[in-house]
C-alpha cells in the first residue's frame, strides 16, 4: 500500500511538472515571463494537489478498509484462543472425568471381586487424593466411637488412634455432622470447632479448604471423611462436594458390602458349625449305640460265660476243699489244694470283674456320708494297709453335705484306687497313701494320692481302657470298671502322675 | 451233729451235687437231691416229706429256679431258701429274690460259709 501511495504520489509530481512546463510555455507568449511561471506554478500545483487529493482519498479507504479488516482478524482470534482455552479446559476436565470414572470402575471392579473393606477403602482414599486432588484425606468408622480407619497425605509422625471422637459428644462439629448426614465445608474453622485433639493435624489450615462428608448406608450413618488442602490452599467449592460424594457413596457402598459379607461369612461359619456339631452327636451317639450293642451282647455272653465257668469252679473248689480237711496239715498234697481253692478264687474274681464290667452299673443311690465311706473302705483294707505298712493321711472336710450315690458302687471304686495305690507302694521306700476330700464347684471330690512309681505319660489315657494292665496277676479291668461306676453317677475320675514320684487319682462327684 | 434234718438240694450240675451232698450228709443231714425244678415242686407239694432247708440253683431244666420259688411261696410254702447260682442277676432281681429268699450264694461257695448259713437258718426254727 505504501508503495502505491509513493507511486501515485510520485505520477502526480511528475503530472504536476508536465502541466507546469506545458503551461509556461503558453503564457510566456501572452504574460511576462515572471508573471507565466507564477500563473502556471499555482495552476499546476492546484490541479497536482486536486490529482493527489483523489488518489489519496482512495488509498485512504483501502487503509480503513484494510484496518477495520485487521481489527475483525484480531477479534476472531482472540475468539479462536478463547475458544481454543475452553476447549483445553474441557479436554482436561474430560481427561479428569475419564479418570474419575475408571477409577470409579476399578473401585466397583474392585467392590464385587474384592471382599477386604481394608483394601477397598484404600482404593477409594487414593482416588481421592489424586483423581480429586485434596490433599489430605481422614476416614472415621463408627463403632460405638468415630475411630479413624485409613488415611492419606499424612505426616507419618502422626498417630491416627489419637483422634478417635466419642458419639456421645453431640456438641462436636464432627458428630453433630456425622448425624445429620449432609457434608459440610468449614468456613471458620475457630467458630466451627473442630475436636480439641485435631488442633494438632488441622493447625495450619485456611477456612474454605476443609470438609467433612459423613458416610451414610442404607439411611444409617457409618462414618465420615474429613477432606483438606493444607499445601494447595485452594477453597473446597459444592462442586468437589458433588463429586466427593459419588466416591464416598463407594465407601458407603463397601462398608455394607463388608457387612453382609461378614454377615454371610459368619452365618455360613455358623451353619459349618452347627453341621459339625450335628455330626459330632450323631458320631457319639452312633459310637454309643454300637458301644452299648456290643456292651449288651458282651454282657450276655459274658452271663453265659460265667454260668458255664462258675459250675465246674463250684465243684473243684468245693472238692478240694473237701480233700482239704480229710488231710493233715503235714500232708504234702496240702498245698495243692490250697493252691486249688486260691486259683479258683481268682478265676471268680476275673468272672466277676468281667461281668461287673460288661453290665451297664444301676447305681441304688441313697444319701451317704462320702467321709465315712471312705473310712469304712480303709478299714476294709486294714490288713492290706498293715502288709504293705503304709502311711495312711486323712485330710477330710468334715462339713461334706451327705451325697446320693450308691454306697456299694462308690465302695468298689475306692477298693479299686486304693488297692492299686497299696500294691504299686509295696516295693517303695516311702510309702504313703494321701485320702483328701474337699468341695468345688458343685462337685465333690475325692483325692487319693501314692507315692508309688508314677505311671509313664504314655500310659495315663491307656489306664482306663478295659484290659490295659502293668500288674502281673491283674484283669486290667479295675480302673475302666471304676470309670464307668463313677459315669453312671455323671461324675468322673481323672489321674495326674510324675513319674518316680506318685500319683493322684481325682474323682469327682456331683452334689 | 443235726439229726433228722433233711435238705432239699435242686441242682442239675451233677458233680456239684455230689460234693455239696456228700458235705451235709458228713454234716449230719439228709439230703434228697432234685436236677429239676418241676419235680422239687412236685414233691414239696406232695408234703410227703418235711424239709428244713431248700437249696435252689436259679439255672435249672424243666422250671427254673424263679419260678420254682415264686410257686414254693405262692403255695405258703415257708420253708427256708438259699440260693445258690452260677448265674449273675442284675441289683433289680437280688432285691426280689432277698424278698423271697433267706440267704444268695453265687459259686462257687465256701463250704463252711453254706453250712455255717444252713445251721444258722435251722436254729431260727
Amino acid at each position: 500500500m505504501l508503495l502505491k501511495t509513493k507511486i501515485n504520489t510520485l505520477i502526480v509530481i511528475f503530472v504536476s511538472l508536465v502541466i507546469f512546463y506545458v503551461l509556461k510555455i503558453n503564457f510566456d507568449k501572452i504574460f511576462l515571463p515572471t508573471l507565466s511561471f507564477i500563473s502556471a506554478f499555482f495552476i499546476s500545483g492546484f490541479i497536482g494537489f486536486i490529482l493527489l487529493f483523489f488518489s489519496l482519498h482512495g488509498i485512504k479507504k483501502v487503509i480503513l478498509e484494510k484496518n477495520i479488516l485487521q481489527e475483525k482478524n484480531t477479534k476472531v482470534e482472540n475468539i479462536l484462543v478463547s475458544l481454543k482455552k475452553q476447549i483445553e479446559e474441557k479436554e482436561k476436565m474430560l481427561v479428569q472425568k475419564t479418570e474419575s470414572l475408571s477409577t470409579l470402575n476399578r473401585i466397583n471392579k474392585a467392590l464385587s471381586s474384592i471382599v477386604d473393606l481394608d483394601k477397598i477403602l484404600e482404593l477409594i482414599l487414593d482416588a481421592l487424593q489424586k483423581d480429586l486432588k485434596f490433599d489430605r484425606v481422614i476416614l472415621f468408622l463408627s463403632n460405638e466411637k468415630l475411630k479413624p480407619k485409613k488415611t492419606v497425605g499424612f505426616d507419618k509422625n502422626i498417630d491416627i488412634n489419637n483422634f478417635v471422637v466419642s458419639l456421645e459428644d453431640k456438641t462436636n462439629f464432627l458428630v453433630k455432622t456425622f448425624f445429620d448426614g449432609r457434608p459440610k465445608i468449614i468456613t471458620d474453622i475457630k467458630e466451627q470447632q473442630l475436636p480439641e485433639n485435631f488442633s494438632q493435624i488441622y493447625k495450619n489450615i485456611y477456612p474454605n479448604s476443609v470438609a467433612i462428608i459423613p458416610l451414610v448406608s442404607k439411611d444409617i450413618p457409618v462414618g465420615l471423611i474429613i477432606v483438606d488442602n493444607i499445601s494447595s490452599k485452594r477453597d473446597i467449592e459444592e462442586r468437589d462436594i458433588r463429586s466427593l460424594s459419588i466416591f464416598t457413596n463407594q465407601v458407603a457402598l463397601a462398608i455394607e458390602n463388608a457387612r453382609l459379607f461378614e454377615m454371610e461369612k459368619n452365618f455360613s461359619q455358623e451353619l459349618q458349625k452347627q453341621v459339625e456339631i450335628a455330626k459330632k452327636n450323631l458320631e457319639i451317639a452312633q459310637s454309643q449305640l454300637i458301644k452299648s450293642e456290643r456292651l449288651a451282647a458282651l454282657g450276655e455272653m459274658s452271663a453265659i460265660v460265667a454260668h458255664e465257668v462258675r459250675n465246674p469252679m463250684a465243684s473243684i473248689r468245693a472238692s478240694a476243699q473237701r480233700i482239704s480237711k480229710k488231710i493233715s496239715d503235714t500232708d504234702p498234697a496240702k498245698k495243692y489244694t490250697v493252691f486249688i481253692i486260691q486259683e479258683v478264687d481268682r478265676l471268680e474274681r476275673v468272672v466277676k470283674d468281667i461281668l461287673t464290667f460288661s453290665r451297664e452299673p444301676e447305681p441304688q443311690k441313697q444319701p451317704t456320708n462320702i467321709n465315712a465311706l471312705i473310712k469304712d473302705t480303709l478299714y476294709f483294707l486294714q490288713s492290706e494297709i498293715k502288709q504293705v505298712q503304709a502311711r495312711v493321711i486323712e485330710n477330710f472336710d468334715s462339713t461334706l453335705s451327705n451325697i446320693n450315690i450308691d454306697p456299694a458302687l462308690i465302695k468298689q471304686v475306692l477298693l479299686n484306687i486304693l488297692q492299686n495305690a497299696l500294691n504299686f507302694m509295696a516295693d517303695r521306700e516311702r510309702r504313703e497313701l494321701k485320702v483328701v476330700t474337699y468341695s468345688s464347684d458343685g462337685n465333690i471330690k475325692i483325692e487319693i494320692s501314692d507315692t508309688g512309681p508314677g505311671i509313664p505319660e504314655e500310659n495315663l489315657e491307656k489306664i482306663f481302657e478295659p484290659f490295659f494292665t502293668t500288674k502281673p496277676r491283674g484283669t486290667g479291668l479295675g480302673l475302666a470298671i471304676s470309670s464307668r461306676l463313677v459315669e453312671s453317677h455323671k461324675g468322673k475320675i481323672s489321674v495326674e502322675s510324675k513319674l518316680g514320684f506318685g500319683s493322684t487319682f481325682t474323682i469327682t462327684l456331683p452334689i | 451233729m443235726e439229726k433228722n434234718r433233711t435238705i432239699l438240694l435242686v441242682e442239675d450240675d451233677t458233680s456239684t451235687v455230689e460234693v455239696y451232698s456228700d458235705e451235709l450228709k458228713e454234716k449230719g443231714y439228709e439230703v434228697i437231691c432234685i436236677n429239676n425244678g418241676r419235680e422239687a415242686l412236685e414233691l414239696l407239694n406232695s408234703k410227703k416229706i418235711n424239709f428244713n432247708i431248700i437249696i435252689i440253683d436259679l439255672k435249672l431244666p424243666k422250671m427254673d429256679g424263679e419260678e420254682l420259688i415264686k410257686k414254693i411261696r405262692n403255695n405258703h410254702i415257708n420253708i427256708p431258701i438259699i440260693i445258690c447260682t452260677a448265674y449273675p442277676f442284675k441289683n433289680s432281681f437280688k432285691k426280689l429274690y432277698e424278698k423271697l429268699t433267706d440267704a444268695i450264694f453265687t459259686k462257687p461257695v465256701d463250704l463252711d460259709i453254706l453250712t455255717n448259713k444252713i445251721n444258722e437258718l435251722i436254729k431260727q426254727e
